[in-house]
């Protein structure tokens, strides 16, 4: 019974290995990009606050490829 | 230095009370309140009330989130949380480790009522404090470095507070029953565990208290980034961050694996080397090698990257299996098995707290909205769910291969075990 574990164990490593992509460069690149669209967006609309979401891009029609 | 000192003591208080309601509560019910074969009947009452309202409140951690999310006061959104949470299941905690004012043997329905509403008290305001202290994390840095300093720092906290209790309950009862009810040193008595309970409240109120005056949120353009989180936001929050979800289901399944592994080595040192006594070793080597290998992670990430931490550390504990295939009845080589594969664990958590710190960004840039809170709700909530998955699973598999009562280790066979 200690071959279920074991197996758990491999497909984690597995998952983990080929799936997640979110390294520590990776998210240094999202927070460059977070910090420029939100600056962009507080610029072109200086009365709402970004928190207002008023003219934030839809999720749905970024694709930027993170 | 301060900073981090103080993020410790924070989430050491925070799991001292976690293990003392998690695994003395049950040992104060059966030593102290309920001594005598007749209340057997309350003890299996007390334990499935405890049971439901565990595996119950494992759903509500991701709408805790998204209150904590939703909070805005002028200390933050995480501080109050944290204090309040830790002050009311403090005083919860004194509650439960009582007889009521004699309610229990006057009158014990009323008794059981009280008893569920007070531990639902403490398991709810318990997870706001524990989201909230946890979440705090993506909100000290927008830096992957500094983040992880900070989580190092709370791990090691938590691992010490976890290991202390275990390690001073015994004596520490033992000291306040022999100051309180004058009984010679080395009995147990209610106002015994009373005291022991008081400081394990203080110890968890005062190191929130610690944190929340020491630690502040950072005020930036992408913390700004944020709305009003509905309940449909909290499970849209989390289902559409697909980094998220990914690392959830990698380490649900090796929290999974590990709590299976972990009761499962208490069966084999009861059952197949007959040495039940031998199991205090795996406490020892894990408590030490916890420290060490914490201690160890920033400097490991920097070097090698947290992906190859993950999966590193995953081959280590592979090794651990494979001595333990081989190592028999013999306590040495078991025990080696053991060091393999203990030794990586609070790295893999680390790696993966601090990839789910960072998927706090991610989620944002895809969501269009930040949500700290209910992103660092599903790391407690895997470990929750890992550890009520397993609970089932290892009871069935402990009776299918004989491993019950009062079996010997010559009952046992090698291919029953594996």
């Amino acid at each position: 019974m200690f071959y279920i574990p074991l197996i758990l164990l491999i497909i984690a490593a597995l998952i983990f290995f080929f799936k997640v992509t979110l390294t520590e460069e990776k998210h240094d690149e999202i927070v460059k990009e977070l910090n420029k669209r939100l600056e962009k967006d507080e610029s072109t609309d200086p009365d709402s606050a970004v928190s207002d979401d008023n003219n934030f891009v839809a999720p749905t029609t970024v694709k930027t490829g993170l | 230095m301060k900073k981090y000192l103080a993020y410790a003591f924070g989430t050491f208080g925070h799991d001292a009370f976690y293990n003392t309601l998690s695994i003395y509560f049950m040992m104060f019910i059966t030593s102290q309140l309920f001594t005598s074969g007749a209340d057997e009947k309350m003890v299996g009452i007390v334990t499935s009330i405890i049971v439901i309202i565990r595996v119950g409140e494992i759903i509500f951690d991701p709408m805790i989130g998204g209150v904590v999310d939703n909070t805005n006061t002028r200390w933050g959104k995480f501080r109050p949380w944290i204090l309040i949470g830790s002050i009311v299941s403090s005083i919860g905690l004194i509650f439960l480790f009582s007889d009521y004012g004699g309610l229990t043997f006057s009158h014990p329905t009323v008794y059981l009522i009280l008893l569920a509403i007070t531990f639902l008290l403490i398991d709810v305001f318990y997870s706001f404090s524990d989201i909230a202290i946890w979440s705090m994390l993506p909100a000290i840095s927008i830096e992957s470095k500094v983040r992880t300093r900070f989580g190092t720092a709370s791990r090691l906290g938590s691992t010490l507070g976890a290991q202390i209790v275990i390690v001073i309950i015994t004596p520490a009862i033992m000291l306040f029953s022999h100051w309180f009810s004058k009984v010679p040193f080395g009995q147990q008595t209610h106002a015994g565990w009373i005291g022991y309970v008081v400081i394990v409240a203080l110890l968890c109120t005062g190191g929130a208290l610690v944190t929340c005056l020491n630690i502040k949120e950072q005020t930036n353009l992408i913390r700004k980034n944020t709305k009003h989180t509905g309940l449909k936001d909290v499970f849209r929050a989390i289902k559409n961050n697909t980094q998220l979800l990914w690392i959830a289901a990698s380490y649900f399944l090796f929290a999974f694996s590990y709590v299976v592994t972990n009761s499962l080595l208490m069966y084999y040192f009861r059952y197949r080397l007959g040495n039940a006594g031998a199991y205090t070793w795996v406490g020892v080597i894990t408590c030490i090698l916890g420290v060490v290998s914490v201690s160890i992670y920033p400097l490991l990430e920097k070097i090698i990257r947290r992906k190859a931490v993950y999966v590193g550390g995953i081959a280590f504990m592979l090794i651990g299996y494979v001595i333990f295939i081989f190592a028999g009845q013999s306590l040495g080589l078991v025990l080696l098995a053991v060091s393999f594969y203990f030794f990586p664990y609070p790295l893999i958590f680390l790696a993966t707290l601090m990839t789910i710190t960072d998927s706090v960004e991610y989620g944002q840039l895809k969501n269009g909205t930040r949500n700290e809170s209910v992103t660092l709700s599903v790391r407690p909530l895997i470990d929750k769910l890992a550890g009520a998955a397993s609970n089932g699973i290892v009871g069935i598999v402990a009776v299918a291969a004989g491993m019950t009562g009062n079996a010997k280790p010559s009952d046992i066979s090698a291919h029953g075990v594996f």
